[in-house]
């Protein structure tokens, strides 16, 4: 088996976006892998996250934990996230169901980095326990950048089965913008695998609704 | 610039475990039958009786050799096996107690923690908590500490069954890693692949069963955590899933620094350690073709290359090699561990390498940690002869049969 070929790709989402019918909602473009020759009872464990060049999931919210100095940022730069400062989180007063209502609306959270550790004590471990967790933000880092990041990261992680799924794009991306991603997806779970492209046995793309189409097998 | 290269001729292995080598084939067809294709997944030491190293293989078995008796194994009772992966072995290395002193942890995914006996070899305990596969295991001195697919389980060391509570809330995924602090046996941190750290303080609290109340700090990293550990007795590190390894300040949670890339072509982290012999931070890295390198965290950015291992490569199955465990049994000897089921001893020497470091600072090889990239394809250039030469000389010197 041999890499990947951009026209192999350029191909595969011709493919499956002429292929699609209207829907009521954005289409995601997914990466299926299926993994040969790995055995999850002996290999090491196998996940990780990438950061796309192109963000596959643009609507994301995000909300800011931050403090003074962020907050101005996220004014005077008008970039499109929530933001709350630390006060806030204290008025929930650790009831449960009000953080949970709170966090659930947001699909990521961010926090100052001098904050992120006084939240255990004013929240409790309820973050945690819905997988939401800030991700830490310090002044040194471009916030609009951080944001993006976030945006832009996808996370791989391979359970008992050999095979995994992962949103790697949407429909209104061009065609440019799917493969780079793709190619980078691709590439990032060929680093990590021991055997590298052998260990690859299957690669489809699909839409969400759509046909899967074979890149790979 | 050959004068120059670091150079570390393992000649001097003491012993050698192979299956293809005449050389004591018996204890390793007691170990695994030929072409089984098991291996050992953890390999670690009685730091009470240091001849003598637990191995948990792939086939589910856990057995104890013997270095003093060229290897001699002690196989743990057949029956009491896990039936699924083990996921972590340790041993309790508490001399205070007579009874302690001689038992073995292992956690599995067929949802079983066993406590072992090593001089009978009995499964004297088995564990469970709602059939949830297990990760990872830790003891202080009074409770064993378990993680599973969402959760940590606490046992009480003197009254098994049932479990004293459970921490559900601080992991949403597979608790891959737990310490216990080395001195402090009230702080215990944990790691899981939802890119969390969580650090535990039980000292003083009067409903430890609350995580609310004994949750101290949580980290945050970008990418999932496989295993944590203490450096220093004020720092922790982690390894990530994409081996690179963090070191976070056990105080404030504040990243110290990060390893992540290596000097030399290294595919994978096998493993790090502070070094109870020299006390440094050591790393090793692995890669595809059965190297090992072994690094030292000099400082905040350097690192140094102290020793490496070059095994030999067999053109048939080229990934047969790949080493997955490294242990330091005593101050100059490496125990390793390969997929193709061999042990091996190997004689650690970093002075050599060390001294001739020194000389060859033309030979720029420590950087590479994190920000310090500007110079990389000189350095690369650089690294690539060097990778180049080492394998020339080590193929012509090195050979182990």
């Amino acid at each position: 088996m041999s890499k990947l070929t951009q026209a192999q790709i350029t191909e595969a989402i011709n493919t499956i976006l002429a292929d699609k019918k209207k829907r009521k909602f954005l289409e995601t473009v997914e990466l299926q892998v299926g993994l040969k020759d790995y055995d999850p009872q002996k290999d090491k464990r196998f996940a990780g996250t990438v950061r796309l060049p192109n963000i596959p999931r643009p609507k994301l919210k995000i909300c800011l934990i931050g403090d003074a100095k962020h907050m101005q940022i996220v004014k005077e730069n008008n970039i499109a996230i929530d933001a709350v400062d630390f006060d806030f989180l204290k008025t929930f007063n650790k009831d449960k169901k009000l953080i949970k209502s709170w966090a659930k609306k947001y699909t990521i959270l961010l926090a100052t980095d001098t904050l992120v550790k006084k939240i255990p004590t004013v929240l409790g471990p309820i973050l945690n326990r819905i997988g939401m967790f800030p991700q830490v933000v310090t002044h040194n880092d471009d916030l609009k950048a951080k944001v993006d990041d976030a945006r832009a990261s996808i996370k791989f992680q391979l359970k008992k089965a050999t095979c995994m799924n992962v949103a790697i794009g949407n429909e209104s991306q061009s065609e440019e913008e799917l493969r780079q991603n793709i190619l980078m997806g691709i590439n990032f779970l060929v680093s990590l695998l021991k055997k590298g492209w052998h260990n690859l046995k299957s690669v489809h793309i699909k839409t969400s609704m759509g046909k899967p189409f074979k890149i790979i097998g | 610039m050959e004068t120059l290269l670091p150079f570390n001729q393992h000649s001097n292995e003491l012993i050698f475990y192979n299956k293809k080598s005449s050389f004591v084939q018996q204890h390793n067809q007691q170990l695994f039958p030929i072409g089984s294709g098991h291996y050992p997944l953890y390999v670690q030491q009685n730091l009470l009786m240091p001849n003598e190293l637990a191995l948990a293989n792939t086939d589910f078995s856990i057995v104890l050799m013997d270095l003093n008796l060229q290897g001699q194994v002690a196989s743990f009772q057949k029956e009491a096996f896990h039936t699924d992966k083990i996921n972590a072995l340790k041993f309790s290395n508490d001399h205070t107690n007579q009874h302690l002193q001689h038992v073995i942890e292992s956690a599995s995914q067929d949802g079983t923690v066993k406590i072992w006996d090593r001089r009978s070899g009995e499964a004297v305990s088995t564990l469970r908590h709602q059939n949830s596969p297990f990760y990872s295991v830790d003891t202080n001195k009074s409770i064993i500490c378990a993680g599973t697919n969402s959760e940590l389980v606490f046992w009480d060391i003197r009254k098994m069954k049932p479990p004293l509570f459970t921490y559900k809330s601080s992991h949403t995924d597979d608790v891959t890693g737990l310490a216990y602090h080395p001195e402090n046996p009230d702080s215990l941190i944990s790691c899981s692949t939802d890119n969390l750290m969580c650090q535990f303080d039980f000292a003083g609290k009067e409903n430890p069963q609350l995580e609310d109340e004994t949750l101290e700090g949580v980290y945050c990293s970008s990418q999932p955590l496989i295993n944590c550990g203490f450096l220093n007795k004020d720092m922790i590190w982690a390894i990530t899933s994409i081996n690179t390894i963090e070191i976070i300040n056990l105080e404030n949670l504040d990243v110290f620094t990060k390893v992540e890339k290596f000097p030399h072509q290294a595919d994978y982290v096998i493993g790090c350690e502070q070094d109870r012999f020299t006390s440094k931070f050591a790393i090793y890295a692995g890669n595809n073709k059965g190297e090992l390198y072994i690094y030292e965290l000099e400082d905040k950015n350097k690192l140094n290359l102290v020793d490496m291992i070059l095994l030999p490569q067999n053109p048939e199955l080229p990934h047969d090699n790949i080493i997955r465990n490294t242990l330091r049994i005593n101050s100059d000897q490496i125990v390793l561990t390969t997929e193709n089921g061999d042990l091996k001893i190997f004689k650690y020497s970093p002075e050599q390498a060390q001294a001739q470091n020194v000389k060859s600072q033309a030979l720029e090889l420590q950087q590479l940690i994190s920000d310090n990239n500007i110079e990389e394809d000189e350095d690369e250039d650089a690294n690539q002869m060097y990778i180049g030469k080492k394998k020339n000389q080590n193929a012509k010197k090195y050979k182990p049969f």
